[in-house]
């Protein structure tokens, strides 16, 4: 469903993705992780036509994604890190608006709007402004609005920001349903423990280049670890930054005792 | 290789969009919800209409038809060219977009087509509300037609249509040269600088209306000058143009068609991939100095000396130096009356306010008082935005004793970065006009009510600095702002009234002035936790 080849992209003098190749078959649930800066959301922006490449291709459902990009996009769904939307609006406006930009009839945006306001316990609410919303309401209108025009492909980029442990509960099999009736979930987090339980593979991103590609269970069983958490560490992080940050805590430790 | 410009024109998606585009436009500047608030938008109509209305009256009996449509349409222009301007970053390039538009399949010109139709909308009612009053009014001008309103108002939607355009392609040149985040602090000083030459050409306005102008009617020097182009236009409509007429409303017809050629040209098909910009990582900005000067640190230990009053002191001369917002908005505000002065010192408008004459009573000393209120006034409310307004948890997060210890490092900072050095430039332009020891006692006696007034806007304070987003429609909401000062402007002209007369009484005014700051700055701070949301 989504194929990446070569694809090379800079910031100045920041290369924030090297040459990245990835194959993601449909129906996957692909779990993106990295530390910070290593490109994760360089990614998702190239590969949902927000931002270029410098260099290389990518397709989705068989459409490239520079030169065919509104088939692209006609096809996904992205729920972006910063959760933006238009706070001046309803959820049901804002949806409304969202819906029609797919060019989804009204009737259908009304149906699939109630069920997203009774799924996510927005029902009470659909006429309030946005503004006056906590950020896990926020979050779960910008999901909802991701999935209204029900694509194919689905970039969630820490989707589960503020979320409530309901919610959270509800995002997770909202995702299982998706991927087993073919959908594609391209899904980048932080939280590992999430990660873990709810992907089949799992791609580790270093400084913009691939650093470990396989499923949950394969990567603990390669770098004899425990948890994915370990994993990751083992991959990304420096060796001495566990020492460091026990010394640092010491002494912050010591000059309170002195105070 | 030129992605995202697929040009296909999707008019559902322009519909949808500009629909959308014009409810926010409606919503704008409106923080809470509730029908009853007015937004940014509906402000600017409430004052353009009022303004509007004002600047026909003031012409109407006063000059010919081909000069009452040439001042009052350069009025216009000025006026929706400084607001496309101060709305642009908004309308044109709203930054929340990026992440809710760009992914979705909304083709580069159509996004386009969608941001030309809301400005088309902004044009048309800030058109009405600024010329409606001039169209019918126009009817009292010797030998108008009964068409004129019509047509005036015509000629009137195609000069506001132009003045929106030059901007537009003007600021689409920038954004094809420089990079977002240097685009978007051009388009701060752009702005500033358009700020001041519109204060300029209001200013310059009623005295070429009382002289030369007349004589110099249907010259051809007209032909450089926009508005002139447009009041040809309305004479042949009108059936009453000439050659000239005819020339000049070939002028206005060319620009307009050069400046839609122009901005929906080449533009439009790459809007998207600008405005996902080659830095859209976010990275950006310089490392500057952080550190405090001899005379801040001599200041702080004085005024500030606490850990609270040097954080916000830190914050405030920070931001002042990198935000953009907070700069801008300093620099405005503190800018204008400073225009005004030098318009009026070189123009030699200003007598000695101290003299028997009553030098006091000048136009120029009095708009220099009034808008110095409004800088003063308002000075601390205008840094309550910024691009950082995220950071803001802080504020909410950190043990702080007193929020009103923490206000006090802020405007420690603003008094010595900004409101000190006016004083000193104001001081100085004063004494070129006047005796030096009364342009320093004017100077003094403005930073004496500068300080009532600094101090007495603590008590309107609501938000932390830098800790609101700016949302469309603020800056035009601010305006209103100009309205509430005039009870401080009258305490002021009454402070010169009454003590400018005698030294003694002024020696004594200076120094209730410096007392009741002291008291009001004491009890602001006091009050300040409970002033302030989330304090």
């Amino acid at each position: 469903m989504i194929s990446i080849r070569g694809v090379t992209k800079s910031f100045g003098p920041v290369k924030a993705l090297d040459r990245l190749a990835l194959e993601i078959p449909a129906g996957q649930i692909f779990g993106y992780l990295g530390p910070n800066g290593a490109g994760k959301t360089t990614t998702v922006k190239i590969l949902s036509g927000m931002i270029p490449p410098d260099s290389g291709t990518a397709e989705i459902a068989g459409f490239d994604i520079v030169r065919q990009s509104l088939e692209v996009k006609k096809r996904i769904g992205v729920v972006p890190e910063s959760g933006a939307l238009y706070e001046c609006l309803t959820p049901a406006e804002y949806w409304e608006f969202t819906g029609r930009l797919y060019h989804l009839d009204q009737k259908t945006i009304a149906r699939r709007g109630q069920e997203f306001a009774e799924l996510f316990g927005l029902k009470d609410r659909m006429e309030e402004r946005i503004n006056g919303f906590s950020k896990g309401m926020k979050q779960r209108v910008v999901i909802a609005s991701a999935l209204l025009h029900d694509p194919d492909v689905l970039f969630l980029d820490e989707p589960l920001n503020g979320l409530d442990a309901n919610a959270v509960l509800t995002v997770k099999e909202l995702i299982r349903s998706l991927a087993k009736k073919g959908k594609t979930v391209f899904y980048c987090s932080h939280i590992l423990e999430v990660v873990e339980k709810l992907c089949d593979r799992v791609v580790i991103l270093d400084s913009g280049t691939v650093a470990a590609d396989g499923s949950p269970a394969s990567l603990k069983r390669m770098t004899r670890r425990a948890s994915l958490e370990a994993v990751f560490s083992q991959l990304t992080q420096d060796p001495d930054a566990g020492d460091a940050a026990r010394v640092l805590a010491e002494r912050l430790a010591g000059e309170k005792m002195k105070k | 290789m030129r992605p995202l410009t697929e040009k296909r024109v999707d008019w559902g998606q322009v519909r949808v969009l500009a629909g959308n585009g014009i409810r926010l436009q409606l919503r704008s500047g409106r923080r809470l919800p509730g029908p009853r608030r007015l937004s940014g938008f509906h402000w600017t109509v409430i004052l353009y209409g009022i303004l509007g209305f004002s600047m026909a009256m003031s012409l109407v009996f006063r000059t010919t038809q081909f000069l009452y449509s040439v001042m009052t349409l350069g009025y216009a222009m000025a006026m929706i060219g400084f607001s496309t301007a101060a709305d642009f970053a908004w309308t044109i390039l709203y930054p929340d977009e990026e992440e809710i538009i760009l992914h979705r399949p909304v083709s580069s010109r159509t996004y386009w087509l969608h941001k030309t139709g809301v400005l088309g909308f902004s044009i048309l009612v800030l058109t009405a509300s600024l010329c409606l009053p001039s169209a019918l009014l126009g009817l009292l001008l010797d030998g108008a037609p009964p068409s004129y309103p019509a047509v005036y108002f015509f000629a009137a939607l195609m000069a506001g249509s132009a003045a929106a355009l030059a901007i537009i392609a003007l600021y689409s040149a920038f954004f094809s040269w420089l990079k977002r985040e240097r685009f978007l602090n051009a388009l701060t000083w752009f702005q500033i600088l358009l700020t001041f030459s519109l204060i300029l050409f209001l200013q310059m306005l009623p005295d070429a209306a009382d002289a030369g102008w007349p004589h110099a009617e249907k010259s051809g020097w007209l032909l450089v000058f926009p508005p002139a182009w447009f009041a040809g236009l309305i004479q042949v409509l009108s059936g009453q143009g000439g050659r000239m007429d005819g020339m000049l409303a070939a002028a206005a017809v060319l620009s307009l068609v050069l400046l839609c050629a122009v901005t929906a040209g080449k533009f439009s098909s790459e809007y998207i991939s600008r405005l996902s910009g080659p830095d859209a990582s976010g990275a950006s900005g310089r490392a500057g100095k952080s550190r405090i000067s001899p005379a801040a640190a001599g200041w702080m230990r004085l005024f500030a000396s606490d850990p609270e009053s040097g954080a916000g002191y830190a914050l405030a001369a920070g931001m002042l130096r990198r935000d953009r917002l907070a700069r801008a908005s300093a620099h405005v505000l503190f800018g204008v009356p400073l225009i005004f002065l030098l318009l009026d010192v070189l123009r030699d408008r200003i007598s000695d306010p101290f003299a028997a004459s009553g030098g006091a009573q000048d136009l120029g000393i009095r708009m220099h008082l009034f808008f110095s209120c409004f800088a003063v006034f308002y000075v601390l409310k205008g840094l309550a935005f910024s691009r950082d307004w995220q950071a803001a948890w802080i504020f909410s997060a950190a043990p702080m004793q007193g929020a009103g210890r923490f206000y006090r490092g802020v405007k420690t900072a603003v008094w010595l970065n900004v409101v000190i050095p006016y004083y000193l430039l104001c001081a100085l332009l004063l004494c070129t006009r006047m005796p030096w020891l009364s342009g320093i006692r004017h100077a003094l006696s403005l930073l004496a009510l500068g300080c009532v007034g600094f101090s007495l806007s603590s008590f309107l304070l609501r938000d932390f600095p830098f800790s609101l987003k700016q949302m469309p429609g603020d800056r035009s909401l601010r305006i209103r702002y100009l309205l509430c000062s005039i009870p401080f402007y009258m305490l002021c002209t009454g402070f010169q009234k009454w003590t400018y007369g005698d030294s003694r009484a002024w020696l004594a005014g200076i120094g209730v002035l410096v007392l009741v700051s002291a008291a009001a700055e004491e009890l602001s701070v006091r009050k300040f936790p409970r002033l302030i949301k989330g304090g």
